[in-house]
This record gives C-alpha cells, sequence and structure tokens, in this order.
C-alpha cells in the first residue's frame, strides 16, 4: 500500500481541528516538532488502497515568520515536501484566510482548498462558489461543514486523486504588478547564477527577498555571493521607496489583498446583509462595560463550583472500587513482598490519584467549553487591560487560564504568544496557576478540616494563586529586558456551538497528557516512594516509618518547615510532590495509613495525627506556591531554551511559599482560634 | 469614549475635530474613533514587525473600518475590519490614520 503526506495548513478558528479529527478519527499519534515543543499531530486516512498521513500544522494567519508557529509550518512545507497541503478556509471570514492560500499557493505544492463552515458563511448572506473560486486558484476546492461531517469524505477522495496525480492541483502565478514582477525577474537572474538553494522553489525566493524576510535573508547572507544578491535587493527596495513611498513588503501584502479581492468580486454573493446578529447581540451582554466583569468571574467560579459538586459523585464511586480491588488483591496474594508493593504501591499511589479524574474531566470539560463556544478569546479581551498592566498579552491569559488544568500543556501554550518577552513571562509565572494535581491536595485538606466550606477554601486558594502571579509578574517584568515591537492582535471570532464530539476530543486531548504522566511519572514515583518508606529491611519487615529512608530525610527538613506547623510526613509528602504534584496525596496517604492511621481512610487519618486547621492552611498554600513538578520544569527549560529560568522558578518559589505559608499559618491560629 | 477620551483629548492640546493633520479635517488616528463610527484606512504608521503584521491581517490603505465596542476597561477596542472582528490596544491603533466617514 502505498503512502501519501499531507499538510493541514489554515487560520486559527477556521474549524482546522475539526476537519483534521474527522478525517482521521482516533488515529492520532501526539508528538512534539523536532527542535522545539509545539505540539505536532499526526493522523492517518485510509481511501481505498491509499494511506494519507496526516500532519496538522500550527494555526498561523500568515507565513511571515513572525512566531515559532509560522516558522514550523513554513519549514515543514519547504524541507519535508508534502504530497499535497490541505488548506481550510473559513467561508464565513474569507479574505482575511486566503491569505494564507496566497502565501501556500507561493510554495509551489500541490494544494487542496477545504471551504470550511459554508452554514456559517450562508446564515451571513455570504455565498461563496467555489467552482469559481477553484477555476481563479487552478486547484480543487472542496465545501465542507466540519462540524456535521459534510464534505469530509470528498476532501479524503480529493486528496487522494492529487496525490496519484490523477487531478492537477498545481496553484497559478499570482501577478503582482508590472515593478514588483521587474524586481522579482531581476532577483531571479541575480539568484540562478548563484544556484543557491537548488531544492527551494525560485520564485518564492526572490518574493522572500524582496520581502525581507528574516529567514531567507540570514540565509543567503551566509551563503558564498550573497552579499551581491543582497545588494541588489538593496537596490531595489530603493527604487520602490523612490516611486511608491512605499517598502516593498508592504506593496506585496496589499497586492495579495489585490488579487484576493479580485477572487472575492468574482465567486462570493452577498444577499441580505444579516451578519453577525445574534453573536454580537451575545457580546453587547458578555462584553458589557458594567455587566462584562461580574459575568467573567460568575463564570469562573461555576466552573470550580461544578467541578467541585459534580465531580464528587464519581469520585465516592472510584474510591468504593478500589476498596474492593484492596480487597481482592489482599486475599488472593500470599503476604510478603509481592503483595506489599502491589497494595501499598501501586494501588495506594495511582489509585489515590485516580479517583480525582473525574475533578480533572470536569475542569478541563469546563475550560473546553469556553474554548469551543469563543468566550476564552472573550475573556482575554475583558482581561487584557488588566493583563497589560502586568506586562502581559490579553492572550496570556488563555495560557494562565489553562495552567489550572496542567502547567505543562499551559507553558506550551504560550507558544501563542509572539513577543518573546511577554512570553518569557508567562511562562515563569505559569506555575504560580493551581494545577490539576494540586486539586486534590485542596480536595483532601479543605474536605477534612473545612468541611462545608470547601468551596469558599478552594476558591481563595485559585486567588491567591492568581494575586501572587500578578504580584511577581510586575517585579520579573522590570528585570527582564524591553520589550519588541510586536502589535496586540487579538481575533474575536463570532461564537459558536460546540458539538459533543469536538468537546470530547479536546477534553480528552488534555486528559491524554495527564493520564499519560500519571501513568508514567506517578507510578514510578509511588513504587519508589514506597520503597523508600519500606526500606533499609528490619529482619526482612519494613522498619517503622521513623527509621525508613524517607523519614530520614523528612527528619532531616523538619526544623526548616517546623515554623509553619508541618510535621516531618508532611516535609516527606511535599518531597515526593516534586516528581509530580498528584504524588502528595498518594505519599500522604502512604504515610499516615501506616502508623497509628491503619485501616482508616486518609481524612480519619489525618484527622487523628493532631494536625491543626491552621497548619492545613499553611500547607495548602505551600503546596499550590512551592518548586514546580519535574514535568513544568523540564517544559520551561524546553520553551525557553535556558536552565536559568526553571532554576529561577524553583528559588522564587520556594522562598514565596515559604513566607506565605508563614503567614497563613500564623493568621490561621489566630483567626482560626477566635 | 466618555470620560477617558476627554481627558486624553485634553491633555493633547487638540481642539474638537482637529486631528493629527491640519489640512485633511477628517484625518485621525484610530483610537479617536468612537463606538459605532466608521473611517477609511488612510496609512499604518511604524515599522518592522508591527506595521507587516496589521497590514497581513488587512489594515490596508483604502480598506473600511468600523468600532465595535470598548472593552470594559476602555482597552482594547474591538473593531470589525474585511468581515471579521479583531481587538487592538489604544497604542496600537493610534499608529493607523484613518479618516473618519460622515455619520450616514
Amino acid at each position: 500500500m502505498s503512502e501519501a503526506v499531507v499538510a493541514l495548513a489554515g487560520n486559527p478558528n477556521a474549524g482546522k481541528t475539526t476537519i483534521f479529527n474527522a478525517l482521521t478519527g482516533a488515529r492520532q499519534k501526539v508528538g512534539n516538532w523536532p527542535g522545539v515543543t509545539v505540539e505536532k499531530k499526526e493522523g492517518e486516512c485510509r481511501v481505498g488502497e491509499l494511506l494519507l498521513r496526516i500532519v496538522d500544522l500550527p494555526g498561523i494567519y500568515s507565513l511571515t515568520p513572525y512566531s515559532l508557529e509560522e516558522v514550523i509550518a513554513r519549514n515543514f512545507i519547504l524541507e519535508n515536501r508534502p504530497t499535497v497541503i490541505l488548506n481550510i478556509v473559513d467561508a464565513s471570514n474569507l479574505e482575511r484566510n486566503l491569505y494564507l492560500t496566497v502565501q501556500l499557493m507561493e510554495l509551489g505544492r500541490p494544494l487542496v482548498v477545504a471551504l470550511n463552515m459554508i452554514d456559517m458563511a450562508e446564515s451571513r448572506g455570504l455565498y461563496v462558489d467555489h467552482k469559481v473560486l477553484s477555476r481563479l486558484l487552478g486547484v480543487p476546492v472542496i465545501p465542507t461543514v466540519g462540524t456535521k461531517g459534510l464534505g469530509i469524505e470528498e476532501v479524503g477522495e480529493t486528496l487522494a486523486r492529487v496525490a496519484r496525480g490523477d487531478l492537477k492541483a498545481q496553484p497559478v502565478h499570482i501577478y503582482y504588478g508590472r515593478e514588483i514582477e521587474e524586481a522579482l525577474s531581476e532577483l531571479l537572474s541575480a539568484l540562478e547564477g548563484k544556484n543557491l538553494f537548488p531544492g527551494y522553489p525560485r520564485r518564492w525566493l526572490a518574493l522572500k527577498l524582496l520581502e525581507a524576510d528574516r529567514e531567507v535573508v540570514s540565509w543567503v547572507e551566509r551563503q558564498p555571493g550573497g552579499e551581491e544578491v543582497l545588494a541588489l535587493r538593496e537596490r531595489l527596495a530603493k527604487n520602490f521607496a523612490r516611486l511608491f513611498d512605499e517598502t516593498p513588503e508592504a506593496l506585496i501584502v496589499e497586492a495579495r489583498y489585490g488579487f484576493i479581492a479580485g477572487l472575492v468580486r468574482e465567486a462570493v454573493r452577498v444577499s441580505a446583509i444579516s451578519r453577525w446578529t445574534f453573536s454580537e447581540r451575545l457580546d453587547d451582554l458578555l462584553t458589557h462595560r458594567i455587566l462584562g466583569f461580574p459575568i467573567f468571574i460568575a463564570f469562573m467560579y461555576a466552573l470550580f463550583y461544578l467541578t467541585f459538586k459534580l465531580g464528587a459523585y464519581p469520585v465516592a464511586w472510584l474510591e468504593h472500587l478500589l476498596k474492593l480491588a484492596e480487597g481482592l488483591l489482599r486475599a488472593h496474594l500470599p503476604p510478603g513482598l509481592l503483595q506489599e508493593v502491589l497494595v501499598e504501591g501501586v494501588l495506594g499511589g495511582v489509585g489515590g490519584v485516580l479517583v480525582y479524574l473525574p475533578n480533572i474531566l470536569f475542569l478541563f470539560l469546563g475550560i473546553s467549553l469556553f474554548e469551543d463556544t469563543g468566550y476564552l478569546a472573550r475573556a482575554a479581551f475583558i482581561m487584557d487591560r488588566v493583563m497589560h498592566s502586568l506586562g502581559l498579552h490579553g492572550k496570556a491569559f488563555i495560557p494562565l487560564l489553562m495552567g489550572f488544568g496542567c502547567n505543562v500543556p499551559a507553558i506550551l501554550a504560550t507558544r501563542t504568544l509572539e513577543n518573546p518577552r511577554e512570553r518569557l513571562l508567562t511562562i515563569l509565572i505559569n506555575p504560580l496557576m493551581s494545577c490539576s494535581a494540586r486539586f486534590p491536595v485542596y480536595v483532601l485538606f479543605a474536605g477534612t478540616f473545612f468541611r462545608g466550606y470547601e468551596t469558599q477554601v478552594v476558591f481563595a486558594l485559585y486567588a491567591l494563586g492568581i494575586v501572587t502571579a500578578a504580584f511577581i509578574a510586575r517585579l520579573l517584568g522590570r528585570i527582564l529586558v524591553k520589550e519588541e515591537d510586536i502589535p496586540f492582535v487579538l481575533e474575536l471570532p463570532p461564537y459558536r456551538l460546540p458539538t459533543l464530539r469536538g468537546l470530547f476530543f479536546h477534553m480528552w486531548d488534555k486528559t491524554r497528557i495527564y493520564l499519560r504522566k500519571m501513568g508514567g511519572v506517578i507510578l514510578a514515583a509511588s513504587v519508589l516512594l514506597w520503597g523508600l518508606t519500606a526500606f533499609p529491611r528490619v529482619d526482612h519487615t519494613p522498619p517503622p516509618l521513623e527509621q525508613s529512608y524517607i523519614g530520614q530525610a523528612g527528619k532531616l527538613l523538619e526544623p526548616l518547615l517546623h515554623p509553619l506547623g508541618f510535621d516531618w510526613r508532611m516535609s516527606v509528602a511535599l518531597i515526593s510532590g516534586f516528581v509530580a504534584k498528584e504524588v502528595v496525596v498518594s505519599s500522604l496517604g502512604v504515610l499516615y495509613k501506616a502508623g497509628e492511621g491503619a485501616g482508616k481512610s486518609l481524612e480519619e487519618a489525618l484527622r487523628l495525627s493532631g494536625l491543626t486547621p491552621a497548619a492545613a492552611l499553611a500547607f495548602m498554600v505551600f503546596v499550590l506556591l512551592y518548586v514546580p513538578c519535574v514535568g513544568t520544569l523540564a517544559a520551561i527549560w524546553k520553551e525557553t531554551g535556558s536552565l536559568r529560568y526553571p532554576l529561577l522558578n524553583v528559588l522564587y518559589q520556594l522562598l514565596l511559599a515559604w513566607t506565605v505559608a508563614f503567614i497563613a499559618y500564623h493568621l490561621g491560629l489566630i483567626l482560626l482560634a477566635a | 469614549m466618555g470620560f477617558r477620551w476627554r481627558w486624553r483629548c485634553r491633555r493633547r492640546g487638540c481642539r474638537k475635530g482637529q486631528g493629527p493633520c491640519p489640512h485633511r479635517e477628517n484625518l485621525l488616528a484610530l483610537d479617536e474613533l468612537h463606538t459605532g463610527e466608521e473611517g477609511i484606512i488612510v496609512k499604518v504608521l511604524g515599522n518592522g514587525a508591527f506595521r507587516q503584521r496589521l497590514l497581513e491581517m488587512g489594515f490596508l490603505p483604502g480598506t473600511p473600518i468600523r468600532v465595535i465596542r470598548y472593552a470594559p476597561l476602555e482597552d482594547p477596542v474591538e473593531y470589525e475590519i474585511k468581515g471579521y472582528h479583531v481587538a487592538l490596544r489604544h497604542e496600537e491603533a493610534a499608529r493607523v490614520l484613518v479618516e473618519k466617514c460622515p455619520k450616514q
């Protein structure tokens, strides 16, 4: 069976993910782009005898390499030379979407256009004639409605036909106007003489040179004979400045939009203007000057309230199930090391995390709902003024909100920020966003010591994380280098009704990362932790906990953490939390259930241990603020490209956690006693 | 927009209806348009990445642009251009020159 590679490209909000999911179904593979940590999704789609390997490129507005995503998308097409490019175009926002199409056409690869969301376009009174568009572009254009699965089969078949060579999909050359074309042919002949970059499309190279494309110019600079070409480029640019009082790059953008205007004139029929109305009326309310903020806060509060209350039911079922499994293992396995490992190490560890999975699923469901409806962009719109005062982009709100799920994908999500300074700042404060892994700790301690006030306590903790993040952002913002000149551009797509399928995929995508982390790192950490509690052996039986390796380590740290009201077991749990925050609860389980609390639930064991509510509060605060987990640190390291930043995170967060927990403990002692 | 807009205007020491260019009556910076007002883009000032990005998003000379709304905290501002909605901050919008369309 033969194979073909399809690159999937399109604007953000054009429905790229929906079409990708519809084409590939569950056959997806998530990884990273080589060298960088932008998520790379690959899927397979079988059409007859042909296997299409579909590579999802990052969502981008243009191929001018100002952000990492744009560089990745462009280099993939240039270097891997996919058999076909599938370009998803939002029919209800045709002009701006076609800008990317035009740039893709310039790359000279076979192209298929999926004209997505035609239902939306028609409801706004825009009728796009795909046949005319196809004729003018020289490539197949297929109308689709990704959310309803319309046209997806035809897209697959067209891709297969193009890949087999049965269908021509070679885009037309765009005419940029006499002056630009003359300059291009001059550059072309200069390039031809030098024989630079034999593998790249010539016309594209000339065009990029004229556009003063950062990447291409620096490539050419490094080639022998490159200076001559660049000198010619300078001369041409001066000429344009004299003739038009404008840079060549601006003229080329205008020429592209001119071409697009021609396309739209020919292919689009506008009927009665009924555009946006519902979405705009909704925005009148949701981004209202006075009501906008209360609604926003209400949404956030509702998200956590539902996570907490609705999540409680499946949690109870899972807890019951785990008890059953524990009983079964104890009954059917001979007592000894194997039973100990399985029951205390594996069940105690991973099981302790698994019971909070429903909470986390609900949280991700909520976040996906905000994302898929388009409310997340409004949240960025509302929040930008606040974020801007912290030296951040309104879009930085999105990775920060994602941080409530898991800091690792959240740090990856900062790639949507084009400004490196804002991006770095967003990464550095991201661990202060209370991720879902810390949530079980709050559930446990709030449920044990603040029964009846769980929601309020947890909400206050999340708020504390946000406030400290704001404080740190201001502080670090002064230290970090000054910002570059990149504009704030935030698209506000119309509100959309999310589909169940889309929500499921979105939620599953995020949960999968959490699950994978849990499966590997946490299992290993739990078994390791159990090993540290069960060794050194005393007469082939586990030692009393105080003499185990971990007890010794905890005792060593106790004087440091004593002023916060923590005992040695809590310091042990904190050490283990460095591996992954989920482990804090499971190690507390192992530690507290081991001694006098044997056979009791963790809540009872904690209550019996003589812990005060003030210390519980300080512990929750400490868990919120102290060192990020290993996964997050690795993400920070990879994303910033320097070990300095993860180190900075460890140091400042430890300092912060200790100080704030100290204050919380002493305030708690005073207030809770009263 | 309301109080803040008047304050900005006084600080600059300009009189009502007087734009940055004395020769063209209706020439304004984009951030000086009020909610619901419409303008035609004349030029995007600035250079480099900033200018290129705005041009690529469709902020070309001759393109109509309409103010949809100000964010609850006045900044950023939502605009409609080329059939889609986009938000810009005041500092960015100030670098886009527009010719204000007369009220219909």
